[in-house]
């Protein structure tokens, strides 16, 4: 497992290293607490925060040094539908490096497939962000995530496992359309006390439409705990 | 070698002290090394064609075995092992349809009896016997004196409640345990 764990993390520099137009590296920690309020409702709150390492844009050098990009505070409320069908609205307040502080709000539905020894995992998002600073903004997001026990046939505590998964958002500003797409890599432990730890890597892609194609790649890792 | 079974005595010795009453199963993958000489033959002997064989390790609170899984002709397997490495039972993946009519009818009955809505998710059939029994069944497809039972994993939904269960049943359908599945949380895939 040490051994896993280690090819794992020597291989993080290699990946952003072939990224030959990487335009934006750095770290991206999250924490998320979760509890049942009631038999039926959940609440879900979380914080993410990006930091920014190198960023490099065409034709010029890499700038490398730190700077905080953004910070979002989020707060849902979920309920069961059944033991693999949630929904959940929820809000964001989002602390902009720029001073461009925003609003969001956030409505999903989230199915839970288990197929075999493993998880598969569908969202679907809508949110609306509003700011004094920008015209409101409207997102249409789907994202898969497969989650799979590397220690056995299922996943126990104290047990590693890995986490895949793909997110294509179409968003609507202005009367301008954007795509991005978020694809993730991790490597997870499950704790004895429900607690997950993952680390790997983000890498997103956007401005599919505009001429300067962007990249971001971040060093994600994120402590999730539920009650 | 020695050892190695000190090892094993220590864990599922501790194991009961930690885990107490609570049901708990936890298995490992194991290498074919690991594994006692003697269920590894027993296994050689008894089922020919078996494809992707893997051991693995399973403690739970009364008691830790080895497990082998593979699949032959087409269905999954899964033969368990004690520690010391003696055959214990057998279970065969099986869908919904293939099981028998009788068998079908009342474990569809004990769940309407149940719940307002029930789905069936997984079907393990299982087979005790004198490790003759299971050798004379695996050769002949006769069950002879062989102990079968059903472990139904299922969706069952009441006024209240709506939950995964797995159930055991005799080998008419009649049910002997049910116990709610808890998985592990998800937060992670969906926030």
């Amino acid at each position: 497992m040490r051994k896993l764990l280690l090819i794992f993390l020597l291989s993080l520099p290699a990946h952003l290293m072939a990224q030959g137009t990487v335009r934006l590296f750095g770290f991206f920690p999250e924490f998320q607490v979760g509890f049942k309020a009631t038999e039926k409702l959940k609440v879900i709150g979380k914080i993410e925060s990006q930091h920014g390492m190198a960023e490099k844009f065409e034709g010029k050098d890499v700038d490398v040094g730190y700077f905080h990009n953004l910070t979002d505070f989020q707060g849902f409320l979920g309920t069961k539908i059944n033991p693999f069908i949630d929904i959940a609205g929820g809000y964001q307040y989002r602390v902009d490096s720029r001073g461009e502080n925003s609003h969001r709000t956030i409505q999903q539905i989230s199915i839970l497939q288990l197929p075999g020894n493993y998880k598969i995992g569908h969202r679907i998002r809508t949110d609306q962000t509003y700011s004094v600073f920008e015209k409101n903004s409207y997102r249409l997001r789907y994202r898969m995530s497969f989650e799979l026990p590397i220690e056995g046939k299922s996943l126990d505590p104290g047990e590693f496992y890995l986490v895949f998964s793909d997110e294509v958002l179409y968003s609507y500003q202005a009367r301008e359309s954007g795509i991005e797409n978020r694809l993730v890599a991790s490597l997870g432990h499950l704790s004895k006390g429900k607690q997950k730890f993952q680390a790997g890597i983000d890498y997103r892609t956007d401005r599919f439409f505009d001429p300067d194609l962007r990249h971001r790649s971040w060093f994600k890792f994120g402590w999730y705990l539920s009650f | 070698m020695v050892k190695k079974y000190w090892a094993i005595f220590f864990f599922c010795f501790f194991s009961q002290l930690t885990y107490g009453q609570v049901k708990i199963e936890k298995e490992s993958r194991v290498m074919s090394n690991e594994v006692p000489e003697i269920a590894i033959k027993w296994l050689e002997d008894v089922f020919d064609h078996k494809k992707k064989l893997k051991w693995y390790f399973e403690e739970s609170a009364n008691s830790c075995s080895f497990e082998a899984k593979f699949i032959r002709k087409g269905k999954k397997y899964s033969v368990e092992f004690s520690e010391t490495g003696f055959i214990e039972d057998i279970e065969v993946f099986e869908h919904w349809r293939k099981l028998p009519h009788s068998v079908r009818d009342n474990i569809s009955d004990y769940m309407e009896d149940l719940f307002i809505k029930s789905r069936i998710e997984k079907i393990q059939i299982q087979y005790t016997g004198s490790k003759e029994d299971i050798q004379y069944w695996v050769q002949t497809d006769l069950l002879n004196q062989m102990v079968v039972k059903y472990e139904v994993e299922f969706y069952g939904q009441t006024e209240n409640s709506k939950k995964l269960w797995e159930g055991l049943f005799d080998r008419d359908g009649k049910v002997l345990m049910k116990r709610e599945i808890l998985l592990s949380p998800s937060n992670n895939l969906f926030y």
